[in-house]
């Protein structure tokens, strides 16, 4: 699953091999479990969860349940992290800054893509930077940002 | 006073010009980073990854245990801001959605299976931008060496959504 055995063999410039993710709200319903948030919650979101809820979610913003961002950011760690060598990014002494810019909702082909911006050491920890990217259906972004993933010694 | 969807706006509601800059959350009890949690990921979102399934493999690639994917950072490190903040003002959370617009994390010690998280969270920032309004949470979350493993801000939009968003 890693391409990458080790820091030296990743080139700047190099892209990424994508990852296609499809979302279906079976797939939606499980993450909030996840995260703590089922469907048949008790917490503070209970009946108002706008991934879950249809109803409610249907009558405010999105006009429909959608996707949790935190799921589309778990799409561009696994993107950097099956690509890069064994431990990139999950090792500590990492930085992630991603917006999210369109939901996705069930149904929904999401594509994950990156980009190697640049490597370095710092602090004596060996760097990869990476410009990350998901989009949905043609071209529509649904996140954007950037993750500094620390490459552990192999 | 009706949100531009249509929707009231209650006066118990905790609104963005009721947030204050540095306020901080209450203390939760500490969250555990629990194996079964990465199994759960791992089945949800067919993260294959040796190092989230095979200890052994783990080990060999530095890991107590099994390694900690990033999501399950925002499941142990914990933003008790959010809701906190606006219950101790006797106000609640908009029961509307404040959809997660980004997010800013830096890690530092790495998370092991086993890990006690204790966090502190509060309102780092609040903003607008092309006519909607943010509010950010910034959480720091440390093992049970006092050690920082994690620490994020997290942007969430406050307002009542627009037309245009029920077709984006």
């Amino acid at each position: 699953m890693s391409h990458k055995e080790n820091w030296d063999q990743v080139e700047v410039g190099e892209e990424i091999t994508p990852l296609t993710f499809y979302v279906t709200q079976d797939h939606i319903d499980r993450f909030q479990e996840f995260l703590g948030h089922p469907a048949n919650s008790t917490s503070w979101m209970a009946g108002h969860n706008l991934h879950v809820d249809e109803e409610y979610s249907r009558e405010h913003m999105y006009g429909g349940n959608v996707g949790d961002g935190h799921q589309t950011i778990a799409y561009l760690c696994e993107l950097v992290t099956n690509w890069l060598p064994y431990g990139a990014l999950v090792s500590g002494y990492s930085e992630l800054d991603i917006r999210m810019t369109n939901p996705t909702r069930p149904g929904d082909r999401v594509v994950a893509k990156g980009v190697v911006k640049d490597k370095f050491i710092e602090e004596g920890r060996k760097y990869v930077l990476c410009e990350v990217n998901a989009f949905k259906g043609e071209d529509k972004r649904v996140a954007i940002g950037t993750i500094k993933a620390m490459v552990p010694e192999s | 006073m009706a949100g531009s969807s249509g929707h009231e706006l209650l006066e118990n509601w905790f609104t963005w010009d009721k947030a204050v800059v540095g306020e901080k959350g209450p203390l939760e009890a500490p969250v555990e980073v629990k194996a079964e949690k990465i199994r759960q990921y791992v089945d949800t979102e067919d993260d294959t990854n040796r190092l989230y399934t095979d200890v052994e493999f783990a080990k060999r690639h530095g890991f107590k245990m099994l390694a900690v994917p990033i999501a399950m950072i925002c499941r142990v490190v914990s933003n008790t801001a959010r809701h906190g903040i606006p219950k101790a003002h006797g106000l609640v959370h908009p029961v509307r959605p404040t959809p997660f617009a980004r997010w800013q994390c830096k890690t530092y010690a790495p998370l092991n299976v086993g890990d006690v998280i204790t966090s502190e969270s509060g309102l780092g920032e609040k903003y607008e931008r092309r006519g909607r309004h943010y509010l950010v949470w910034h959480v720091v979350g440390k093992n049970q060496r006092g050690e920082k493993v994690a620490e994020y801000n997290y942007t969430n939009l406050w307002d009542e959504g627009k037309s245009e968003d029920r077709t984006r």
